[in-house]
């Protein structure tokens, strides 16, 4: 049995294979395979392998002994050590994978929901950019020159992508990055030729990692595309299959594994038959027939026959990167662009961020109407005071500066109609531009649907029931952005059709129904919206079972479940806590339920009704907006309520410390002072008490300034809603957000923020109003910036530098959440610069990093008198012998292997803290 | 004549014309707007979209102590659309949807059941006041910002 880090078996899995690979290299060199044994030792020492510890000792020995015969022997032993590992760990993958949320990966224990919602969407965001800088070095590999830097950075990078992935769970995106690694390896010790690699291959295949990282974390999902990346990667290298599941497809693939004993094929050149063999065999099982020599890959496909044959470009949209999907339309038809849906995402995030632009200049407009009456009020007094003086030298000063006034009350005026009109033109020209770029984002719903099928296809297989699906409005087009948010619910709407719906074949035969259940999957529009209706004609809900069930909750008491109506009944199926099933089944009760179907789509501003007849079946109807403005939002809680900031505008959260309650006037912030706005007194909420609170630093036009929060909830795309003609006025608002509960989320202005923080930097008329009842803060200008707290034995601060911001964000959740205090760094230069700010207990540090790395950062921390006795923990993925003992050479303290999460890693670190201490 | 809906709002009795009421939802959350009057309650979501409510002190006349109360969640929300804007009404219960006639001499009341008067709600006058309070409260002095 395992009884290691589910998180960190995958990685130390790799690198031994990839310890294996060099150790099995018989004509190689010596001294590389002794690294590699040394290397295997020491990884296994850190997962606690101690047999396979023995082994790597062992096989050391045996090189060092020129006994190559006997070597073979303990390699043999140690192989078949690490095979068992995979299979174990391919079988545990599967139970957690198939297991509900909440007995998953140690990982996901130690975060709440949000949290780990937050995680996987920084890692998310954070891959997305890694994989662009993949591709785009993959470019370069092309010519000879730059190609050692390309290769550098494609190291770097994927390793990078590696290590975060494996950090939040992502285990089939770290196999895919590792995969993509071992490649760049081989070419950068000359061991592959770079000159003769297929680079559109190549591409292909970081693209179907995209698509990996995309799928997430269902094996049965990444699986298939883990195929399709072996397949890529051997284009790439002209030479076949490279096997990157490494033994841990899913049992759920469909046909035949290629590789069942899970063993590293792609190394040698000379199994060249072999691949061959499996490359046929993978066209065949899964629908991919190789076209041409750019390794794009059609497909006649195996689907079910909803399947569409659709357009190359739509695919592409559609980020499902399933190339098995649809025939490919002859290029000379339609001149076209292929895009990337995330491009397109980004540009349409952008024309929402315009919409608070235009909000405030309209504003502005506004205000500056007021500044003409007022300047038209002072001209009339003038006026009265030019008769009151009468004629002589008063009266005549009197009257050009009325004259002058008057001028100026003209000009003002024509500037805002001038402005007026640039502010209805600029609208204009936003919304055409939103458009624009949405009837680019639009797609047909039959890709919603082919989805949709493999889902069907899937939960229909693994619960005995036999479905037919037939779809209608196919070509309805719906805005990307919201089909692909309408995935997920769709999906647990169609799980609990098939398992709890649908009859079991046998007895609905009993029933005269035909064997295979039905469902419906239809399309269609009305007006602005798209409604989506998913009927199935299996046993219905059954209304007295909910009634009883009602009942027996104490939601209800008898007479009122007698007297409400069964629509009402079915209806309460959307709220939180409510089942009728006695007991939680893999199928449905994995993962949401209803109550979350219902919040995702109220937060795209839609609808979800039910309707069900006993015996006959169950319709949903989903009404949904055809298009959507989202935008990126920190959301934040503040006395009770959730708040909004434009997340392009958040450079970072910060926690201050309160001296008897009161706040410091400034921070300092990457070496500057940064103004600290309460927004405790700003929204009239009471003062936060204890010794430090909560921060975010906003970045407005070029100026900063932090402003107070009890709780950063964490990035969110959001669906911008305007407050209406009434609240516009409010210039403390830019707009609003729905909650998936329906709840209304201010979303504040950092624009007026950042006016109240740096008043004078802009004049403007008082707009926003503080309640003059602030309480103790914001503090008089006089107190001193925040000073260093005193250390104390259970506070400590902790450094964390690492250049992912997964990994960091993951690390400080982890070590915040067991009490301790964390500052955050990218790389060594800024390190250096917080070391130099204040006193740390404790430094944890990546290796490799841009600008300076972890090793010179140790070195430079031990050459400084006052930081020489600073532990230094290097948290690291490179297990190699050659960086292990530089890092140890430098002065570090401890190494760890990355992923560094759970309770062995807080019992390090307190192990460490208390010897410092 | 005019076809009203009688409702009643801390303790007071109120009837706004149907043509002006779009619908009528309980009220599941309400989000306080800090910064704004008291002449808004707060706001909520109906639909997608995001609607002031109005405090119940714009309703004027005789108001009661506590007329002043926040909404609370199952209150019942009047949606009435004034010229294109919409807006929302607490109340504490609807109490008919009827035909009354206007008091003689005074259009603004209306003769309720047993002779008692009712105000008449009038939604773009209650809009106009509710604007005309935003625009005082954001352009005060200076002095009232920190």
């Amino acid at each position: 049995m395992i009884t290691l880090d589910a998180e960190l078996l995958p990685i130390f899995l790799g690198e031994a294979r990839g310890y294996l690979e060099t150790l099995e290299l018989t004509s190689a060199p010596m001294e590389p395979r002794l690294a590699a044994a040394v290397g295997l030792r020491s990884a296994a020492e850190l997962v606690r392998l101690p047999e396979l510890v023995a082994e790597a000792v062992e096989l050391e020995r045996l090189l060092r002994a020129h006994e190559p015969q006997l070597a073979l022997g303990a390699l043999a032993r140690a192989r078949t050590r690490i095979d068992a590992l995979a299979a174990e760990h391919a079988a545990h993958a599967h139970r957690i994978a198939a297991a509900p949320a909440s007995a998953s990966a140690p990982f996901q224990s130690a975060f709440d929901a949000d949290e780990t919602r937050m995680l996987h969407e920084l890692f998310l965001a954070e891959a997305t950019e890694h994989l662009e800088d993949i591709a785009a070095a993959i470019t370069r590999l092309g010519k000879e020159s730059g190609r050692r830097a390309a290769l550098d950075e494609l190291l770097r990078k994927t390793h990078t992508l590696k290590g975060a992935a494996s950090t939040v769970g992502f285990a089939a995106t770290a196999e895919a990055a590792h995969a993509l690694e071992d490649i760049f390896a081989s070419l950068r010790r000359g061991k592959q030729d770079a000159s003769v690699l297929d680079l559109g291959a190549l591409d292909a295949a970081v693209q179907t990692v995209r698509a990996i990282t995309e799928v997430g974390t269902q094996p049965e999902l990444t699986a298939p595309l883990a195929q399709r990346l072996a397949i890529e990667l051997g284009a790439a290298l002209r030479r076949g299959q490279v096997v990157v599941s490494r033994g841990d497809v899913s049992p759920d693939a469909e046909g035949p594994q290629p590789d069942g004993s899970g063993t590293w094929t792609g190394a040698d050149p000379g199994e060249g038959a072999r691949f061959e063999s499996q490359i046929s065999w993978a066209a065949e099982s899964s629908g991919y027939a190789r076209s041409d020599s750019n390794a794009s890959w059609t497909g006649s496909g195996s689907e079910p026959r909803a399947t569409p044959a659709g357009s190359g470009e739509a695919d592409a949209l559609f980020g499902e990167h399933d190339r098995g999907l649809g025939t490919p339309r002859r290029r000379e038809d339609l001149p076209s662009l292929r895009v990337d849906a995330a491009r397109i995402d980004e540009l349409m995030l952008g024309a929402g961020e315009l919409l608070f632009d235009r909000a405030r200049i309209e504003r502005r407009v506004r205000e500056l109407g007021g500044l003409r009456d007022e300047i038209v009020r002072l001209g009339r007094t003038l006026a009265d005071a030019r008769a009151e003086a009468g004629p002589g030298v008063e009266g005549d000063r009197l009257a050009t500066l009325d004259e002058s006034v008057a001028a100026h009350a003209r000009e003002l005026a024509r500037l805002i109609d001038g402005l007026g009109e640039d502010t209805r033109e600029l609208e204009q020209t936003t919304l055409r531009l939103q458009d624009g770029l949405q009837q680019v984002r639009m797609m047909s719903a039959r890709f919603l649907f082919a989805r949709l099928a493999r889902a069907i296809r899937d939960v229909a297989r693994r619960s005995g029931k036999q479905v037919e699906l037939v779809t209608a409005g196919d070509d309805t087009r719906v805005d990307k952005a919201v089909l692909d948010r309408l995935v997920d619910p769709l999906v647990q709407i169609l799980r609990n059709a098939i398992v709890h719906g649908i009859e079991a074949p046998h007895l609905r035969v009993r029933m005269d129904k035909p064997a295979a259940g039905r469902i419906n999957l239809g399309a269609r529009t009305e007006g602005d919206t798209v409604v989506l209706e998913v009927a199935d004609d299996g046993a219905g809900i059954d209304v007295d079972r909910l009634r009883a069930a009602l009942v027996a909750g104490g939601r209800l008491t008898e007479a009122e479940a007698a007297a409400t109506e069964d629509e009402r009944i079915v209806a309460v199926i959307f709220e939180p806590g409510v089942t009728v099933r006695e007991h939680t089944d893999e199928l449905a009760g994995r993962g949401v339920g209803l109550d979350v179907v219902r919040q995702t789509i109220a937060r795209l501003g839609g609808e979800i009704d039910v309707t069900s007849t006993s015996g006959q079946g169950t319709r949903f109807t989903l009404r949904v907006p055809l298009s959507t403005a989202l935008t990126q939002a920190v959301l934040f809680k503040l006395g009770g309520a959730v708040y909004a900031l434009p997340a392009a505008n958040v450079a970072a959260g910060a926690v201050l410390p309160l001296e008897q309650g009161r706040l410091p006037a400034t921070m300092h912030d990457a070496g500057q002072p940064t103004p600290i706005l309460s927004l405790h007194a700003l929204l009239g909420r009471p003062a936060p008490d204890g010794a430090e609170v909560n921060a975010l630093v906003i970045e407005f036009a070029g100026r900063r300034l932090a402003v107070t929060c009890d709780r950063v909830i964490g990035p969110r795309e959001v669906v911008v809603r305007s407050l209406g003609p009434l609240l516009a006025p409010l210039a403390l608002y830019a707009g609003a957000t729905i909650s998936g509960a329906g709840k209304v989320q201010l979303i504040l202005d950092p624009a007026t923020l950042c006016e109240l923080a740096h008043p004078g930097a802009s004049a403007r008329r008082g707009s926003v109003r503080v309640p003059d009842e602030s309480g103790p803060h914001p503090a008089p200008p006089a107190l001193p910036p925040p000073v260093p707290r005193p250390h104390s034995a259970d506070a400590r601060r902790i450094l964390v530098v690492d250049d992912s911001p997964t990994v960091r964000a993951s690390m400080a959740r982890t070590l915040t959440a067991a009490g301790h205090t964390v500052d955050l760094a990218d790389d060594g230069i800024e390190a250096s610069a917080l070391l130099a700010a204040r006193r740390y207990d404790l430094l944890v540090t990546d290796l490799e990093m841009p600008r300076r790395n972890g090793w010179e950062l140790i070195a430079e921390v031990r050459a400084r008198p006052d930081l020489s006795e600073l532990p230094v923990v290097v948290i690291t993925s490179r297990v190699d012998d050659a960086a292990r003992r530089r890092a140890l050479d430098a002065g570090a303290t401890r190494l760890l292997l990355k992923p560094a999460a759970g309770a062995a890693f807080l019992a390090e670190i307190a192990g460490l803290l208390g010897r410092s201490g | 004549m005019r076809n009203v809906i009688v409702f009643t709002t801390g303790g007071t009795t109120h009837a706004v014309e149907l043509r002006w009421v779009r619908d009528i939802v309980r009220l599941g959350w309400l989000t306080p707007i800090p910064g704004a009057p008291s002449t808004i309650a707060g706001a909520v979501q109906v639909r997608g979209a995001v609607i002031p409510v109005l405090g119940a002190s714009l309703l004027g006349g005789a108001v009661s102590h506590h007329a002043a109360a926040t909404p609370q969640a199952g209150d019942t929300l009047l949606l009435v659309d004034a010229e294109g804007t919409q807006v929302a009404l607490s109340a504490d219960r609807i109490d008919e949807v009827t035909t009354l006639e206007e008091v003689a001499g005074d259009p603004t009341m209306l003769v309720g059941r047993g002779g008692l008067p009712i105000p008449i709600v009038d939604p773009p006058a209650l809009l106009a006041a509710a604007t005309r309070s935003i625009a005082a409260h954001v352009t005060a002095p200076r002095g009232a910002v920190r």
